[in-house]
């Protein structure tokens, strides 16, 4: 039996109606909720790991939702499996950039660790390097309040990073004993 | 030389530029807050340098960086960065940075590494705060 031959409304029928309608709704999702992160994040074009990711599950979403549309349309006209060649296409080229993103970025990178490593190291670049360098000069060239100035703005930014990082989890709190 | 200072904080501009200013050798024309400013302040002063941080809003170092080189070609643009990363310093190299002086260093330190930069000289005496994009092999920056 092919696909032709599965008329509505039976069991198969609408089985294939409603996964592939599904499959279509939570790739989107999935999809939008890895783009939205990234494109919040000025990452869009600097992640090709994500960016990629992200639309391989829109495509995928686009992809079931053409093949639900087999069954629901008029029949399987040479349109709809032009669509359905694109868009499995479409989907496959995405697939095979994310491979070639991977390879280059290294097997062990994941998506959101990017975003976060580099967010934390542009805010510690700011709040700690930057403002500690700036005390250090402001010191060498005679400027105390200049210094004291950098030095607190670190100590709050700092203070703020550690928090966030923290985020309400007030487990255990040890540090790591430092060999003196 | 005429100096642009491109760098997002404020602050830390106001203290290079005493410290140039009171090298002597130097006289900073403008200053920039992103890559976009600068890119606008070199077109119009064309400096001699241009000290590029590559952290910054609105348009990073790194991506100003060669549009700066289009703008402004006889400008010897010496980044200015926190980031010591190996990639990252190359990446600047490539995009046509003279060199790349590590934040850090105090105000004759800063000025006589920006002049060996300008000037071609092999790094000054602290290799663990230089690195110089003249050889062309591409100096390693020693961790500080």
């Amino acid at each position: 039996m092919t696909l032709l031959d599965i008329p509505p409304p039976s069991f198969l029928w609408y089985m294939g109606v409603a996964s592939n309608a599904l499959a279509a709704v939570l790739f989107l999702t999935l999809g939008t909720l890895v783009l939205g992160k990234l494109h919040r994040s000025s990452q869009l074009t600097d992640n090709p790991l994500g960016s990629t990711t992200g639309f391989i599950f829109v495509i995928a979403a686009g992809s079931h939702a053409v093949h639900a549309a087999t069954f629901i349309g008029p029949g399987v006209t040479l349109g709809l499996l032009a669509a359905v060649v694109s868009v499995d296409l479409a989907l496959v080229a995405t697939i095979v950039v994310y491979l070639l993103a991977r390879r280059r970025h290294g097997a062990t990178a994941a998506i959101y660790e990017d975003l976060e490593g580099r967010r934390r190291a542009l805010e510690l670049n700011d709040a700690v390097v930057q403002r500690l360098a700036e005390a250090k000069l402001a010191l060498d060239l005679g400027h105390v309040d200049a210094a004291y100035e950098a030095v607190g703005s670190s100590l709050e930014q700092s203070k703020r990073i550690c928090n966030d990082m923290i985020a309400g989890d007030s487990g255990r709190l040890r540090a790591e004993r430092r060999r003196t | 030389m005429r100096t642009l200072l491109v760098d997002d904080a404020a602050s830390l501009r106001a203290l290079v530029r005493i410290a140039l200013n009171r090298d002597g050798d130097f006289d900073v024309v403008a200053e920039a807050g992103d890559g976009r400013d600068a890119i606008e302040k070199a077109s119009r002063w064309r400096p001699d340098v241009v000290l590029l941080d590559l952290a910054m809003p609105v348009m990073d170092g790194l991506e100003a960086l060669p549009r700066i080189r289009e703008v402004s070609p006889s400008s010897s643009i010496v980044v200015f960065t926190g980031f010591g990363d190996p990639a990252v310093l190359r990446r600047a190299h490539d995009a046509g940075a003279a060199g790349v002086i590590e934040k850090g260093l105090g105000p004759q330190e800063l000025c006589d590494a920006i002049r060996d930069i300008v000037q071609g000289r092999p790094p000054g005496s602290d290799p663990a705060h230089l690195a110089a994009a003249t050889s062309g092999a591409g100096e390693d920056v020693a961790a500080s």
